[in-house]
């Protein structure tokens, strides 16, 4: 982009989603944009594609808005990946001059990776980037420099350079809500409201926490506003909560069900709510109920001795059992997660797994393969617990020195197997 | 795997290879007797998540009460009802839905070859193979429009006739949705490594499990023993 004052900004913020989800980082992002007074007028789009669409469609829809936009903004996450940097090669062969900008826990943790094998993305964003982009987006009106931004790495001539470390965003009150007055809310299920950063726990495959146990909170009258503005949208039957943990506490969970009650009294239900089981009783249950939670989400990801140390998780069998059947009395069906590929598993252990969800005859199970992804525990121990797995996106695992890579594929098929004559049944 | 307890309709199955000299015919079952096992096994589960039966024996399509007993399967308790079935009725008037609705949750198709000509040859009915593969789509169709989880298995019975054609069916049977194939050897025929190996490789590119007894993919495993039936 060259050097220039520019008077007006036109940008688009593009979401490439699962079916059935939307992007709420792009819904944060475009508020924090559209508010930040020190940007000329901005011309905002957030265009939501899913990941069944051709990469070419999509490129053919962003360059055939209205107005070109000046930058355009990637949301990417493993399962989009592929897609994104395929739009992005599209749009930088016919419009070289768009300014591309790339986001998400696939490239926050990688960005001068990133930089040199995508050579489309302009700069990459590294972790939220609630303020970044919009301090992004004022360098570039300035004709400033953009790798001088903390938290952003951006091409400089030939080469990348990366600004200074952005800390993480201590009161999330001042990230102005993705929901304001005026925005499309879905109402069939894929709105999702976040009540706090972080995670409590610290397993090796996942980076929801960034390395970090510290929780940092939105305030309640942040949430109770958050949740109305959501739940009294008109013919809203269903939304969730992004929360790794919805049950963090005993008074959190309460004061979760005393803000969400009024809304299930009239209908409004929460899927798939994340939990931690283990601290599930029937109290705790009906808690959940009286908040409208229809079905949670949880481990254990594994069973095996092994596997939990190195992936820094525990597991108490009576306790998850407990929990399990203290949401069944309550009329909660829960999703059982099992991760096939973890270190130290053995086929037995993964097999072992299977056996303990279905004797907790839950609701639903769910097995996947172990995707590897970046800035994880077991990304950055990968040589070292000898995990081989694919270095594309999503980072699917190819073997480990107790599975290789044929029972792995064997174990997919029996685990989907598995959980499709389980989930038939006359109860849900 | 989840257990079934076969409830013996009587009969012989249609899709039974028609070369075997054990294909006799036996009377339907008396109703009352149907239920009686249904509710014995019922009470006595105990085989993991259920309970859940399986009608087993002649076509259950061709039985005049099996909407009768389908309910008192679905009253008594049961999770999981499932019916064995040649598949050639399933597409016929509304049967899939029909069963659907009542509380059928699972289809066991049976094969005995991938190609029409030696299926039906094999159990002397033209046209069975391309009515079981009609029918195993309509009864997942009618699955999905009304929003409920089923799940499609299939059953290979192997005897000396059909041998050449094991690898075939298990293919036809997970092209047409299949997640789990049972190869059952009949009369304690002994399958041919090479049928078992082949049949393994092509059920898992395929995305279905196989299962039988003595056929594992993972080294001996007692879970993988327990195949259908044995909670009978």
């Amino acid at each position: 982009m060259t050097a220039r004052t520019k008077q007006r900004l036109v940008v688009a913020l593009v979401g490439v989603s699962s079916p059935g989800y939307s992007s709420l980082a792009n819904a944060y992002l475009s508020q924090c944009v559209k508010r930040d007074p020190r940007l000329p007028e901005i011309w905002m789009s957030t265009p939501e594609f899913d990941t069944a669409t051709d990469p070419w469609w999509i490129a053919y829809q962003l360059l055939d808005l209205d107005v070109v936009p000046d930058v355009i903004g990637f949301s990417v996450v493993c399962w989009n990946a592929r897609i994104v940097y395929e739009v992005i090669r599209i749009i930088k062969a016919v419009h070289p001059s768009i300014y591309i900008v790339a986001g998400g826990p696939e490239v926050g943790p990688l960005a001068v990776k990133t930089l040199a094998a995508q050579p489309g993305i302009d700069a990459v964003v590294r972790g939220e980037g609630e303020f970044a982009l919009p301090e992004l987006l004022l360098s570039i009106v300035r004709g400033g420099d953009p790798s001088s931004v903390a938290g952003v790495s951006a091409r400089v001539g030939d080469g990348v350079e990366s600004g200074p470390k952005r800390t993480l965003i201590e009161d999330l009150d001042s990230v102005p809500s993705p929901y304001p007055a005026g925005v499309d809310i879905p109402t069939d299920g894929s709105a999702f409201i976040e009540t706090y950063r972080g995670c409590p726990h610290s397993c090796g495959y996942c980076y929801e926490g960034k390395g970090s146990t510290r929780i940092r909170s939105f305030s309640w009258e942040r949430i109770a506003a958050d949740i109305e503005r959501v739940a009294s949208v008109p013919g809203m039957r269903s939304f969730s909560f992004i929360d790794p943990v919805f049950n963090l506490t005993v008074d959190r969970l309460t004061h979760l069900s005393d803000l969400l009650a009024p809304w299930a009294a009239r209908g409004i239900r929460l899927h798939t709510v994340e939990v931690d089981i283990e601290r599930v009783d029937d109290a705790a249950a009906q808690l959940l109920v009286r908040a409208g939670v229809v079905s949670v989400e949880t481990g254990p990801q594994s069973v095996g001795s092994l596997a939990l140390i190195e992936c820094r998780r525990t597991f108490n069998p009576s306790r998850f059992l407990a929990g399990v059947a203290a949401c069944r009395r309550a009329g909660i069906s829960v999703e059982c997660d099992l991760i096939v590929g973890l270190p130290g598993d053995t086929v037995e252990d993964v097999l072992d797994g299977v056996r303990f969800v279905l004797s907790a005859d839950p609701g639903r199970m769910q097995l996947s393969t172990l995707h590897v992804l970046p800035g994880t525990d077991l990304w950055h121990r990968s040589e070292e617990l000898g995990l081989v797995f694919d270095h594309a996106a999503p980072h699917e695992l190819i073997s480990t020195p107790t599975i290789d890579f044929a029972d792995l594929r064997r174990l997919e098929v029996l685990g989907n197997a598995t959980a499709s004559l389980y989930r038939a049944r006359l109860t849900p | 795997m989840i257990a079934f307890a076969h409830i013996d309709i009587g009969g012989v199955s249609s899709a039974a290879c028609s070369r075997c000299p054990t294909r006799t015919s036996t009377p339907s079952r008396e109703v009352e007797s149907i239920l009686r096992d249904i509710k014995m096994n019922v009470e006595s589960w105990s085989s993991g998540p259920g309970p859940n039966i399986s009608f087993v024996g002649a076509e259950p399509f061709a039985h005049p009460h099996l909407p009768h007993l389908i309910s008192a399967a679905a009253e008594s308790g049961c999770e999981r009802i499932r019916l064995r079935t040649d598949g050639g009725a399933l597409g016929l008037s509304g049967n899939a839905s029909g069963a659907l609705h009542a509380g059928v949750r699972h289809i066991e198709l049976q094969m005995l070859a991938g190609d029409a000509q030696t299926h039906d040859g094999l159990t002397g009915r033209p046209g069975l193979h391309l009515a079981a593969t009609g029918g195993a789509a309509e009864f997942l169709r009618a699955a999905r429009e009304s929003g409920l989880d089923v799940a499609l298995s299939g059953r290979v019975p192997a005897c000396r006739h059909n041998t050449a054609s094991i690898i075939g069916a298990v293919l036809t049977l997970a092209r047409a949705g299949a997640v789990t194939i049972l190869v059952d050897p009949v009369d304690g025929y002994e399958l041919p490594h090479e049928v078992v190996s082949g049949a393994l490789r092509a059920a898992t590119v395929s995305g279905a499990a196989l299962h039988g007894p003595g056929i594992s993919p993972f080294p001996a495993d007692p879970w993988f023993v327990l195949a259908d039936g044995a909670a009978s």
